[in-house]
């Protein structure tokens, strides 16, 4: 297939070693990233699913495997948002989404104009010269969402982010994520544990078992969107994902 | 969308009160009072005095400035892999090691200089700064490090928007336990070293005379209470405000 973005192939990974206890965390996994799908990769905790996030986006090696970006792809063009959104507290929200710009060495000028026009797009406008510690959790989330977003990236990976806030807040995030994913033409991928926030956003679910993590399916979500949560077919596919994920099939 | 506090950050805001000013008065006032009046009892101008105080001062300042740029080099360079690994137990073992033993060897080799007095104040402030910084280090969150790299800042925009202000905390409450530990041996350095100026001549001068010793004592306290109180809390305060989340 030419869409492919990202291929991984049989890829393992253990902590420890060197005095240490050594234990696996992903064994032999493999799949491929579509080019703007949005991927949700889903499982029980300790599984693994983090992890293949940092492997991803290189912030780790893995122990053995290959992970093959496609030929044209450019590493700069990566983001990541973090569970607890990692925004630094001794910056300004402004000098937070400007960061990653600074990163990519973009004039003083345009960075000036691109940060405004993120935090407009993120209703952060006012509070440019805030401090984090003044804004609740769903506005730090949101400027964790700037910040990874105003470097305009191909490829967009999430790590739990909405897994600490309250479930209006997440809900509003998660609406406001996909609007932003087909604004940029971008490629999510996102990691959860919550079945009904994996089937409302993702073009498919990749659906891991217990530690080691290995996948136990990948499951293809054609459901028109907006997507129903009350739905007969939403329902089916909570089923579908639950039987991969009993106890019995994790092991 | 909620906010918590509606507080917009600003850099230089200052406590702008009637308490503040009269506090602000007393630390720069009690102090002085206290030399004033030594300086009379002591029966030694005030000239000779300020010289004297400044000349230790000057020292302690010195000292202080070394130790926390080598503190905060050294604590970079070393705090993690593996020449972590190598440096942290000999630093453990170096600010164990008791300096003044070999100060006299120190004074025997280099003579009775300003310069003696400095080295053993840096050997005396250096450590909880080093430790304290290395602590701040060791102690940053997982993905506050991973922001940084996905963001791809480097050089000096990595010093400024990252590694300044993660170890700031730890660089200010080790200078202040550092500082402690120098107050505490420049007067016997300066006596040990002989020096001709700084606290610890005037110390010696007046070992026989309790009174003035004892006053003297309060007046140099007082010094490092207004220094503390004016400077070191203030900036402590304000580094933890910093990383508040």
């Amino acid at each position: 297939m030419t869409n492919k973005l990202i291929t991984i192939e049989n890829i393992y990974k253990n902590f420890g070693g060197k005095g240490k206890s050594n234990f696996e965390t992903l064994k032999d996994v493999s799949f491929n990233i579509i080019k703007e799908e949005f991927l949700v990769l889903l499982g029980p905790s300790g599984c693994g699913k983090s992890t293949i996030l940092r492997l991803l986006s290189e912030l780790d090696q893995p122990s053995s495997g290959k992970i093959t970006y496609e030929k044209d792809f450019s590493k700069e063009k990566m983001s990541f948002v973090f569970q607890q959104s990692a925004v630094f507290p001794w910056l300004t929200v402004g000098q937070n989404v400007e960061l990653d710009l600074i990163g990519d060495k973009v004039p003083k000028e345009k960075r000036k104009i691109l940060v405004k026009e993120e935090l407009k797009e993120f209703g952060l406008e006012k509070f440019v010269k805030y401090r984090p510690r003044d804004l609740s959790g769903g506005l730090k989330q949101r400027v964790g969402l700037a910040r990874a977003f105003v470097t305009g990236p191909k490829l967009i990976f999430l790590d739990e982010p909405f897994s600490e806030l309250d479930i209006f807040t997440a809900e509003e995030l998660r609406r406001e994520l996909l609007r932003l994913w087909k604004k940029h033409d971008s490629t999510v991928v996102m990691v959860s544990h919550n079945i009904d926030e994996a089937i409302e956003l993702a073009d498919r679910i990749v659906v891991f078992s217990a530690r080691p993590g290995q996948i136990k399916g990948i499951i293809k979500n054609e459901l028109p969107r907006p997507r129903n949560p009350r739905s007969k077919e939403f329902f089916d596919m909570q089923d579908e994902i639950r039987a991969l994920l009993k106890p019995e099939n994790l092991e | 969308m909620r906010i918590i506090h509606q507080r917009p950050y600003h850099p230089f805001a200052t406590k702008r009160t009637t308490g503040h000013l009269i506090g602000l008065s007393i630390i720069i006032f009690v102090p002085l009072l206290f030399l004033l009046l030594f300086s009379y009892v002591a029966k030694i101008s005030l000239p000779s005095l300020f010289e004297n105080l400044g000349i230790s001062l000057f020292r302690m300042g010195t000292a202080c400035i070394i130790s926390i740029v080598l503190g905060w080099l050294l604590a970079v360079f070393f705090y993690k892999g593996k020449r972590g690994d190598i440096a942290l137990p000999v630093f453990d073992i170096l600010q164990s090691f008791p300096i003044s033993a070999i100060l006299p060897i120190a004074v025997f080799y280099l003579g009775s200089s300003g310069i003696v007095v400095i080295m053993f104040l840096v050997l005396e402030i250096i450590w909880p700064i080093l430790f304290s910084i290395l602590s701040s280090l060791k102690l940053i969150r997982r993905d506050f490090i991973e922001a940084v790299k996905v963001s791809g800042i480097s050089g000096l925009d990595y010093l400024h928007f990252f590694l300044i202000p993660v170890t700031t905390p730890g660089l200010i409450t080790g200078t202040i336990i550092g500082l402690g530990n120098g107050w505490e041996s420049l007067v016997a350095t300066e006596i040990i070293v002989h020096t001709r100026l700084g606290l610890g001549n005037f110390f010696n001068a007046f070992s026989s005379n309790p009174q003035v010793t004892l006053l003297g004592i309060l007046a140099f306290l007082a010094v490092i209470f207004s220094i503390n109180k004016s400077i070191w809390l203030p900036l402590l305060e304000w580094s933890h405000n910093k990383m508040e989340e």
